[in-house]
């Protein structure tokens, strides 16, 4: 009796000591950033990793256009901060990492052009290097590892400018051009000043350099217009009028692309469509899987990533019912997982990244208290991507 | 220095306790069997610290540290079997499995200014857990006596599985450190158990007194719990199954619990003589 009742202590302690310990290098967090000021209301636009150390900066508009810049460290939590000066409005929703140094597009709200920040990581300030007097409104940057490319919208104008800038970033060497031929001066207002609906701009090139994917106003409507590498154009898929078309873009090579795309009040969704850049096509054509639950009117996010050593496109959404939607494809193009974020308050997805540690990295504005729109930043970490994979 | 005297004292009683036994001996059965029930009261013991939301220089607070109750503020339930077997007539292993609720509960608080508005707001939260566990205990006893009053010590480990846990938030817009239930507005109960570490083991340490009778015993300890693994588990702590997380601002800390209870037992001997 007295061994017996001595075995089970023993197997009890045994057993719980011998179970697998599992990764707690990698955590998943949720964080949302504070201001006291209720009246302030932050749109983050863009989240890229520092260069010196393993933490993100997040870029966001407050306060319609001004410019905030917010450093945390890889866990989340909150570094610094900083509120660009009143000079400095209009931040385009890119931050760019250029030779291992990160820099900021924004626009001087009197001369309206563009400038050029550096941002100093170490002493957490920014520096204007440049400014550019040809672009007018920017509002998009996109650098494919050898060159910048800027779009502006000079209003007015009726014209839509694709600019390439010199090495030294300051100059525009070459210059791409379409008509919209019609005035969006009020729609492109809104936009930079947050005050109305937020258009999907953005420039990508394909992985073989060999076409600009640009996502523009162009000949009436919103419209993803390719151009060579010349910046000639090439073809298009128009959306219907100001609403609807493409709204995000990943491209795959060889012509495909993973993408997202509105029409009427809902989202459709292609990881891997066959999009032909000398076209002159609807993007209603573009064949793609509808999701009548997502938010239209907010951004979809693509990103690629790597799970237990295959490739996987995530794209992240946001739904009517206030929750972030993260569906997960295959290579083949086949629905892994869909899984639903956050809980019974306003979200929005802003951005995201795939960090070197195999975590998937969110940037949000969260609506906090039913008021105050907030930065909110979410990871999930590697153990959590792996069971999502794995159906668990 | 009072706390040495006071232990030489109790100490003393207790060795005269058992000097005393030797001679009468009231104890006369190895097994017993019985019922129990009582009181739990528990505190987390906090490791690491963690806020949903992230202060700023912005903020109005340079952290957002949940306040916790104390001890005797957390009360739950327990009621349970118990069965013993007497190695000696002084030594012996105990036995008490139980169904118990451990309850813990914090509050927090937030305010942001309306600079156009010229209005503050304030929102002061209380948050309440429940968890409710089955808890299976062995315990090793010293009875300092063999009479019929027998002061005892006991010590040993349990093994905790906690099969369902809820959460309830109390909120309002004073920050006074007080949130009353009755007159506060209330989220609705929610499921926390996916949350928690399900499977935990407990130190355990007390004492307490048994009476003993020719057909029937009863004894009343007061034993100090402490869990040995933390209570939430780390992977699912941002995980927001209750759906309060980014409505509250809520996240769970990192804490193992301590519990103090107290349990009245009856038992009855199985007449087997030594």
């Amino acid at each position: 009796m007295k061994r017996s009742i001595l075995t089970l202590i023993l197997g009890v302690v045994l057993g719980l000591f011998s179970c697998e310990k599992p990764d707690k290098s990698s955590l998943p967090f949720v964080k949302i950033y504070d201001d006291q000021n209720g009246n302030r209301s932050f749109s983050p636009l863009s989240m890229t990793k520092a260069t010196v150390d393993n933490g993100y900066f997040v870029l966001s508009a407050y306060d319609g256009w001004r410019i905030h810049l917010m450093k945390m460290d890889k866990d989340g939590n909150f570094e610094w901060n900083l509120e660009l000066p009143e000079q400095y409005v209009n931040a385009v929703p890119s931050l760019l990492n250029i030779n291992q140094q990160l820099y900021l597009v924004c626009m001087d709200p009197l001369e309206l052009d563009a400038r050029i920040l550096r941002i100093d990581e170490n002493s957490r300030q920014v520096i204007q290097i440049s400014h550019l007097e040809e672009v007018s409104y920017p509002l998009h940057a996109y650098y494919n590892g050898t060159d910048l490319y800027l779009m502006s919208c000079p209003l007015s104008s009726q014209m839509t400018v694709i600019h390439q800038v010199s090495q030294a970033l300051d100059t525009v060497v070459r210059v791409g051009a379409l008509s919209i031929s019609a005035n969006v001066d009020d729609l492109l207002l809104k936009h930079v000043m947050h005050t109305g609906k937020q258009y999907p701009f953005f420039i990508q090139s394909t992985p073989e350099k060999d076409y600009f994917a640009v996502n523009a106003f162009y000949n009436y409507s919103f419209s993803t217009v390719f151009f060579d590498s010349d910046l000639q154009f090439s073809g298009v898929y128009n959306g219907a009028a100001m609403d609807g078309g493409i709204s995000s873009l990943h491209p795959l090579g060889s012509n495909t692309f993973a993408l997202a795309r509105t029409s009427g009040e809902n989202v459709f969704m292609n990881p891997k469509a066959v999009l032909n850049p000398s076209a002159i096509a609807m993007a209603t054509s573009i064949e793609a899987q509808g999701d009548a639950e997502l938010n239209h009117t907010l951004p979809t996010i693509i990103r690629q990533m790597t799970i237990l050593g295959k490739n996987y496109l995530a794209f992240l959404a946001s739904s009517r019912s206030n929750q972030l939607v993260l569906k997960l494809y295959d290579e083949s193009g086949k629905k892994v997982k869909s899984t639903y974020l956050s809980k019974n308050v306003p979200i929005e997805a802003c951005d995201m990244v795939f960090t070197p540690y195999g975590e998937l990295l969110m940037l949000a504005k969260v609506r906090i208290m039913g008021s105050y729109n907030r930065i909110g930043s979410i990871k999930l970490s590697r153990s959590s991507l792996v069971k999502l994979v794995e159906g668990e | 220095m009072k706390n040495f005297w006071g232990f030489l004292v109790l100490f003393s009683l207790m060795q005269g306790v058992h000097a005393q036994s030797r001679k009468h001996q009231y104890r006369k059965d190895r097994y017993f069997f019985g019922i129990n029930m009582g009181m739990g009261f528990t505190q987390p013991v906090l490791d690491e610290r963690f806020s949903l939301l992230e202060a700023t220089p912005q903020s109005t607070k340079e952290d957002y540290e949940k306040q916790y109750g104390n001890l005797f503020q957390n009360s739950g339930g327990i009621y349970g079997l118990h069965a013993s077997f007497a190695f000696t007539p002084q030594f012996s292993i105990i036995s008490q499995p139980c169904f118990q609720t451990q309850r813990y509960s914090y509050m927090n608080s937030y305010h942001w200014s309306d600079t156009i508005m010229g209005g503050e707001v304030y929102k002061e939260f209380l948050h309440r857990q429940k968890i409710s566990s089955v808890r299976i205990p062995f315990l090793l006893r010293f009875d300092f006596s063999r009479l019929r009053f027998s002061p005892f010590l006991q010590t040993g480990i349990s093994a905790d599985i906690a099969y369902f846990a809820s959460k309830q938030v109390f909120e309002d817009n004073y920050i006074d450190n007080d949130v009353d239930r009755k007159s506060a507005t209330s989220s609705s109960v929610a499921e926390f158990t996916p949350h928690l570490n399900r499977f935990n083991v407990a130190l355990l340490g007390g004492g307490g007194i048994s009476y003993y009778r020719e057909h029937v015993a009863f004894s009343i300890s007061g034993t100090l719990s402490y869990n040995m693994r933390t209570s939430i588990n780390e992977f699912d702590r941002y995980a927001d199954y209750t759906g309060m997380a980014t409505e509250y601002l809520d996240v769970q800390d990192k804490f193992n619990l301590l519990s103090l209870n107290i349990l009245a037992t009856v038992m009855v001997p199985l007449h087997k003589k030594w």
